[in-house]
């Protein structure tokens, strides 16, 4: 990237003195070149197959199911002797978890890297961070886990005859908040440390107290940043699979109840796809339902890194 | 009223206070475990098989044994093609077109849900290609959703390491693969390092990519990666959602559960002292 000028100059002297050797020379280096630029084609190759595949294996869906009755039906239920397969189920009971989740994740999450970034000591600091990253490296079936036996617990005796399910909405989206935690902390306290001192320094001057300027300084220069890092966490949290399966009850029906049993997309796909008739019109919907889920979380990445970052020169590096 | 400096303090402790969430959680969450799960664990769990008629002697050490299969394998597999992608989108590739296509699939890639992954590997490497359910599939799976992992932790690694260093070899006479060898790389290997084990600790305890191509409820030891196994994750799932004696499976499950975050725990402390060292090493470089 930076080193583009100093290889003309390179080729120069090779052609000039010594042919054999440096020739030679040149030929690894050419070999390596390929070697390096082919390693960065097969994520891209990759990238189109996800998509190819996916749309491919879900084009006998539509041709079988009319698309109206995909998008604006309102009941999932391809097991049944009269099958439905309306999206508006799965997608809104994957919102409604994802919703909850981040009315939790974001103010905590925010104000936990406003701490961690500009207030916490260094001490504090460098022991706080590894713990963040830890939590996001606790894997997703032990969130689940968790959520299936503790935290449904602690949800049916905090809200007791309000709950109509054990397994629940709200507990779904409290494990997911916890593990959306750690994408939103890191990304947000990354933003608000690579706010230049002496934006900071010029609100000291003017006599702003530390908490003055981390509201009307820091935090609004920082924020392009945070967003990003909401949407992130957003990505993330709909996407995830076995906590939402493990912890949500697993009923397909249209709820706007927080404490009723809920059946995301990605915990429908994880649960049945293992058992459904290969090339029946269920097993291509499952591919109908991973075509809507994957063009959302490229979207939700998409804007987070590409026109957010470019509108406010923001560079992502996760 | 109160003066801005109570203020202050107030609102900072407020802060400390919402901090303390996160930290609650990952205390509660690994507490329970651990409190439940170091009472199951034992060598018959750890090393024997499972025992359908005798679930007193039930063990898991197939399960084990599948997870360690497919983080070595997702390791061989993205560790060297991450490495190459990195070296070549930092020290070789311009800002044109092609790389910013190449960015992009990869940040895509990162953006992808785990379950895509899981049906994607299956139409992809069991129907099409036609591989059997195995670890090598599990491994090849994996490895797209560790690729993105692995990469950006290597950039930022090769990012670190000063211009100056490039420029000192390239000064010398050296090409440009000899400077990234033998001048760049041994001084973003902690960074690499880092990334690699990270992507390792999230291969192992992933569970919807290998659902479909891996996993199975019941084995033996498997030893052929050609073939299925039992992982760790899935016997979680299968333990708990699955299980119509949850009273006797629950505490295999919390003991799979303990095994399962000892190996992930362990690598993410393994991968932050190594960072810490490495970074700590390049600021000494820099200074002296």
């Amino acid at each position: 990237m930076k080193e583009e000028s100093s290889n003309p100059s390179e080729a120069d002297d090779s052609s000039h003195s010594e042919p054999t050797p440096k020739a030679k020379k040149k030929i690894g280096e050419i070999l390596i070149e390929k070697a390096l630029f082919l390693a960065g084609v097969i994520a891209v190759l990759f990238v189109i197959l996800i998509f190819a595949y996916v749309l491919y294996e879900s084009i006998p869906f539509f041709l079988q199911v009319n698309p109206i009755e995909f998008f604006a039906g309102t009941e999932f239920k391809p097991w049944s002797s009269d099958p439905k397969y309306g999206l508006i189920t799965p997608l809104w009971s994957s919102f409604l978890v994802t919703i909850i989740a981040l009315a939790i994740a974001i103010p905590v999450g925010v104000f936990s890297a406003m701490y961690i970034s500009q207030v916490a000591r260094k001490k504090e600091r460098e022991i706080l961070k590894p713990l963040i990253e830890i939590l996001a490296g606790v894997p997703s079936v032990v969130y689940g886990f968790f959520a299936f036996i503790v935290l449904a617990s602690v949800i049916s005796v905090v809200f007791g005859p309000l709950v109509v399910e054990r397994l629940n909405a709200l507990n779904g989206a409290v494990i997911l908040a916890v593990m959306a935690l750690p994408t939103i902390i890191s990304i947000s306290e990354d933003a608000l440390s690579a706010v230049p001192r002496q934006y900071k320094e010029a609100a000291y001057a003017l006599g702003s107290s530390d908490w003055e300027t981390l509201r009307n300084v820091t935090f609004p220069t920082a924020k392009p940043g945070i967003v990003t890092a909401v949407l992130l966490g957003f990505g993330r949290a709909i996407g995830e699979t076995m906590a939402v399966l493990m912890a949500t009850g697993n009923a397909t029906h249209l709820t706007f109840n927080p404490l009723d049993a809920i059946a995301a997309m990605t915990a429908l796909i994880a649960r049945d796809f293992g058992e459904v008739p290969r090339g029946s019109i269920w097993y291509h919907s499952m591919f109908a339902l991973a075509l809507v889920l994957l063009v959302i979380t490229i979207l939700i990445n998409w804007v987070a890194t590409s026109v957010i970052g470019k509108r406010l020169g923001w560079r992502i590096r996760r | 009223m109160m003066s801005k400096h109570t203020k202050q303090k107030v609102i900072f402790w407020f802060m400390r206070l919402v901090t303390a969430i996160p930290l609650f959680f990952l205390v509660w969450i690994i507490g329970t475990i651990v409190i439940n799960g170091v009472g199951a664990l034992s060598p018959t769990l750890i090393f024997g098989t499972p025992n359908p008629v005798n679930p007193e002697l039930w063990g898991v050490g197939p399960a084990i044994l599948g997870t360690i299969y497919v983080m070595v394998f997702t390791l061989m597999i993205s560790l060297p093609i991450g490495i190459l992608a990195a070296i070549y989108l930092t020290e070789y590739a311009g800002d044109n077109v092609f790389t910013r296509v190449i960015r992009s699939a990869i940040n895509t890639l990162a953006s992808v849900p785990s379950i895509i992954y899981g049906i994607f590997g299956f139409v992809f490497f069991l129907l099409i290609l036609r591989f059997p359910k195995s670890a090598i599939v599990a491994a090849l799976t994996l490895s797209l959703m560790t690729l993105p992992v692995i990469i950006s932790a290597s950039q930022e690694a090769l990012l670190s390491v000063p211009k100056s260093y490039r420029e000192g070899a390239l000064a010398l006479g050296a090409t440009k693969w000899q400077s990234v060898r033998d001048h760049v790389l041994p001084n973003a290997i902690g960074g690499i390092m880092t990334g690699g084990i990270l992507g390792l600790s999230r291969a192992g305890g992933e569970t919807a990519p290998v659902l479909f191509v891996y996993a199975i409820a019941l084995s033996g030891y498997v030893f052929d990666p050609l073939k299925p196994s039992m992982v760790l994750p899935y016997t979680i799932y299968n333990l708990t959602l699955q299980s119509s004696i949850l009273e006797v499976t629950l505490p295999i499950a919390y003991a799979c559960c303990l095994i399962l975050l000892m190996i992930v725990i362990a690598l993410n402390g393994l991968a932050i002292y190594i960072r810490n060292r490495a970074r700590r090493r390049l600021q000494i470089q820099r200074a002296g």
